[in-house]
């Protein structure tokens, strides 16, 4: 593919982005913008989502902004519909919605867990069913999910979220293999960042009796190693290279290689580290 | 149009010039008095445009002068509102940008010296603001609709502060032309400083400007205030700045209330940076960016 093909492939193109007020999402929005997509963001937060509309227009992209609950299946199905009708067509859409949860299975509540499924799984099962007729009668689709490096290791007291990464992996890998079977010209992206200073952790909740900010800011001042911008110049041009799978950051990749070598022993390095990076609350500790 | 400065700083020595300078003048021990007298007396290195007329006058009760290089491209005038943390400032300190926006616009340029804190708390700054706008719109020159209001950092918010009241009497200005506007005071920032203010200044100016007023009041912080029915806004903020997220709040809300807005953000300017418009060729070319607009809104 030629340097200018890159440059102008976007011209045009609608793009549908989930989780759009803050971090990756309002990151991938602002890229493109940048690059003459026209844009249908959607947050539940709906002063970061206009903060965004506001960042991409300044780029002079058209943008339709929608606060959007994408556990809501009606709302979202409406939304789609809505989407198609004002911009004819839907090429990308990234669901990039999510919240992050901290909380031993032994101490959460259903509750909670219910709640991370809903929200990471059942929202990307929620907006790529939506919006998957529109992006098949595009002639010219592409599905972006946004698992994480917790789609592909585990981590102690990631329990639920782990579940709700791993099984958006594996939604997204299946779709991917079920659009080349059909032959539909839709292509499918599963990204897997690994530590962003997003407002994911900042926003976290925990089970009860942990505190969630402290377990935030180890995360923020440990983990979070790469800008969100930096995440979307990476998804965006995985996107373009029509990767099954991107990895977003050298950590999330090593950790991915180690996982691959050896599945269980990732494991036991996993709890080590959480104890290094004080993030999991010591063995045996009161609460 | 863009009136270039005489001489054009590079943008590294700018910085490199600014910098210590503002970070003695904003020292957090340093007297109001004191930071005024510097302010002042740096303002005297800011070259005007050739044919700039400077006069004085008066706006309701407050000193004032009109700022214009003729001639008048046609109706309308700007009423601007100095930066400068409500207690500092005052229309020496941006005659040079009022002469470079005068001269961009072909129209005159108004620079209130409004009542500073701590010696005059809020809502004193806005009064004055609002006196001024009713002399300016009760001379035969000018009707209500053809002043646009404008203002940098502290006088940006008072320049919204002022649209929001007038707009809800009814009195629309013609436009509103905000830069790094710090409309939210009462804000901690997330940074320690940037290149013009620091936090611990920032603080204080707005401990100095509230006086006993509630930190939510709408003429304290005017980002918390209704957006519905503001004129077409011009909103200049720098992703370098400490008042940044605000400004991106604000530009959010407006929005949200369907305000016609135009939007910039600059990653090489710093807070409030046309005040340099005298030094520095990017100063000049957002200030000849915000006249623009300006003029686009009267005709």
């Amino acid at each position: 593919m030629s340097r200018k093909s890159v440059d102008t492939d976007l011209e045009g193109k609608v793009a549908v982005i989930t989780g759009a007020g803050s971090g990756i999402g309002r990151a991938l929005a602002v890229l493109l913008a940048g690059h003459g997509a026209r844009l249908a963001i959607s947050d539940i937060d709906a002063d970061g989502l206009d903060e965004t509309a506001v960042l991409c227009e300044a780029r002079g992209a058209v943008v339709k902004a929608d606060q959007l609950d994408v556990t809501e299946r009606a709302a979202v199905a409406a939304y789609a519909s809505e989407v198609r009708a004002r911009f004819g067509t839907v090429n990308q859409v990234y669901c990039n919605a999510g919240v992050a949860f901290y909380g031993e299975v032994e101490h959460e509540s259903f509750k909670d867990i219910e709640r991370v499924l809903d929200v990471n799984f059942w929202g990307v099962v929620n907006v790529t069913k939506a919006f998957l007729p529109h992006v098949i009668a595009s002639g010219d689709g592409h599905v972006v999910n946004v698992s994480s490096l917790f789609g592909l290791i585990t981590f102690p007291g990631q329990s639920a979220y782990n579940a709700s990464k791993f099984a958006v992996r594996g939604f997204t890998e299946a779709l991917r293999q079920e659009m080349l079977l059909a032959g539909h010209p839709v292509r499918v992206t599963c990204v897997h960042p690994g530590g962003i200073k997003t407002a994911v952790a900042r926003n976290a909740t925990a089970a009860d009796g942990l505190d969630a900010a402290s377990i935030a800011r180890a995360f923020d001042r440990r983990l979070a190693l790469h800008s969100p911008e930096m995440a979307a110049r990476t998804i965006v041009d995985g996107v373009r290279r029509n990767r099954a799978r991107v990895i977003v950051g050298g950590e999330a990749k090593a950790l991915d290689l180690l996982a691959r070598i050896t599945p269980t022993g990732s494991q036991r390095f996993g709890a080590r580290f959480s104890r290094i990076l004080r993030i999991a609350p010591r063995p045996g500790r009161k609460r | 149009m863009t009136v270039a400065p005489s001489i054009s700083v590079p943008l590294p020595m700018a910085r490199a010039l600014l910098h210590p300078f503002y970070r003695l003048t904003f020292h957090q021990r340093m007297p109001w008095s004191v930071q005024r007298t510097l302010l002042n007396g740096v303002a005297r290195f800011q070259p005007l445009p050739a044919g700039v007329r400077v006069e004085t006058l008066r706006l309701g009760d407050r000193p004032a002068e009109r700022v214009s290089a003729g001639p008048f491209a046609g109706p309308g005038a700007v009423l601007y509102l100095h930066g400068g943390g409500y207690t500092v400032g005052s229309p020496a300190t941006h005659r040079s940008l009022a002469a470079h926006l005068a001269a961009g616009i072909r129209r005159p340029v108004y620079l209130l010296d409004y009542r500073l804190a701590p010696e005059h708390p809020c809502p004193a700054a806005l009064e004055d603001a609002l006196a001024a706008f009713d002399a300016l719109t009760r001379t035969p020159a000018h009707e209500a609709g053809s002043i646009a209001l404008a203002g940098d950092s502290a006088g940006g918010a008072i320049a919204l502060a002022a649209a929001q009241h007038l707009v809800a009497h009814r009195r629309r200005p013609a436009a509103l032309a905000l830069l790094s506007p710090w409309t939210d005071p009462g804000e901690r920032a997330e940074r320690h400083r940037d290149l013009v203010v620091n936090r611990d200044w920032g603080l204080a100016c707005a401990a100095a400007y509230r006086g006993d007023i509630d930190p939510l009041d709408h003429r304290f912080a005017p980002l918390l205030g209704p957006m519905e029915g503001l004129p077409p806004t011009y909103l200049f903020t720098s992703t370098r700045e400490l008042v940044y997220a605000q400004c991106l709040r604000l530009a959010g809300s407006l929005r949200r209330a369907g305000v016609e807005l135009r939007y910039v953000e600059s990653p090489v300017l710093w807070h409030a940076a046309q005040a340099q418009a005298g030094l520095v060729r990017q100063a000049a070319e957002s200030l000849g960016d915000v006249g623009e607009f300006l003029v686009a809104n009267w005709s």
